[in-house]
């Protein structure tokens, strides 16, 4: 695994997406698009930010909320570098069926889940064992562009989404 | 979850993408190496064939449905 996030990757071929960089500023996730969509981009939020505008309006939401709430305290705990989410969570969608996401692990993760920190056993069962869940890893830059511009389609080839990056 | 033509294309595009990063993570890192990226990419593409065949089946049950 990478020890530098900053660290340019010559190998990747994807054009990253625009950023937006969260400064402390409430309500900074942008408003949908009419296609229900987030405009194109990576969008930063903090947890609160981003439960109260997506967790808070059906069951279902609000259930994924949980999940959602969880994998975040798991990937803290881990030292995880970064957390992506996309999925019909992050969509206009009220009741949608699942929330997609990925988490750059931290360098040490391995380490972690081999020392039989709880948490790290947890988040690895989730990431490889739990199909249900959907949660997915990135190990390094490369693994974290593909997974990002992975998500960011949609089915017109020209257009891109919105994800939503959550600081950790 | 798959409600249209569309969306059925793009994932038989999304599977497209993921084998081949599949081949690629192998290739280029044996067993034992990202095996978290690795589990990451194969349920995903569990994922999307689980919903290509539910949308096959419901279309299939649609289109023999009389009317």
């Amino acid at each position: 695994m990478e020890k530098d996030d900053n660290a340019l990757t010559l190998t990747c071929t994807s054009v990253p997406l625009p950023r937006t960089r969260y400064h402390g500023v409430p309500h900074l996730i942008p408003q949908f698009l009419p296609n229900g969509l987030l405009p194109e981009g990576l969008h930063e939020a903090i947890e609160a930010e981003v439960l109260g505008r997506f967790a808070d309006v059906s069951v279902e939401r609000k259930r994924l909320g949980r999940q959602i709430s969880r994998w975040l305290q798991l990937c803290r705990s881990c030292r995880a570098r970064r957390f992506c989410l996309n999925g019909s969570f992050v969509t206009a969608k009220a009741s949608p069926h699942d929330a997609d996401a990925v988490v750059w692990l931290g360098a040490d993760f391995s380490d972690l889940v081999e020392r039989g920190h709880p948490d790290a056993v947890e988040l690895a069962e989730i990431l490889g064992m739990r199909p249900m869940e959907h949660l997915f890893a990135a190990e390094d830059r490369r693994d974290w562009d593909d997974w990002i511009n992975f998500f960011s389609r949609t089915s017109e080839s020209a257009t891109k989404k919105g994800l939503i990056e959550v600081l950790l | 979850m798959i409600t249209n033509a569309a969306e059925y294309e793009k994932a038989h595009g999304d599977l497209r993408i993921l084998e081949q990063r599949i081949a690629d993570l192998e290739r280029d890192h044996p067993i034992g190496e990202k095996g978290f990226t690795k589990a990451g990419v194969r349920k995903m593409i569990a994922k999307i064939n689980e919903e290509l065949a539910v949308f096959e089946s419901r279309e299939e049950t649609r289109l023999a449905t009389p009317r």
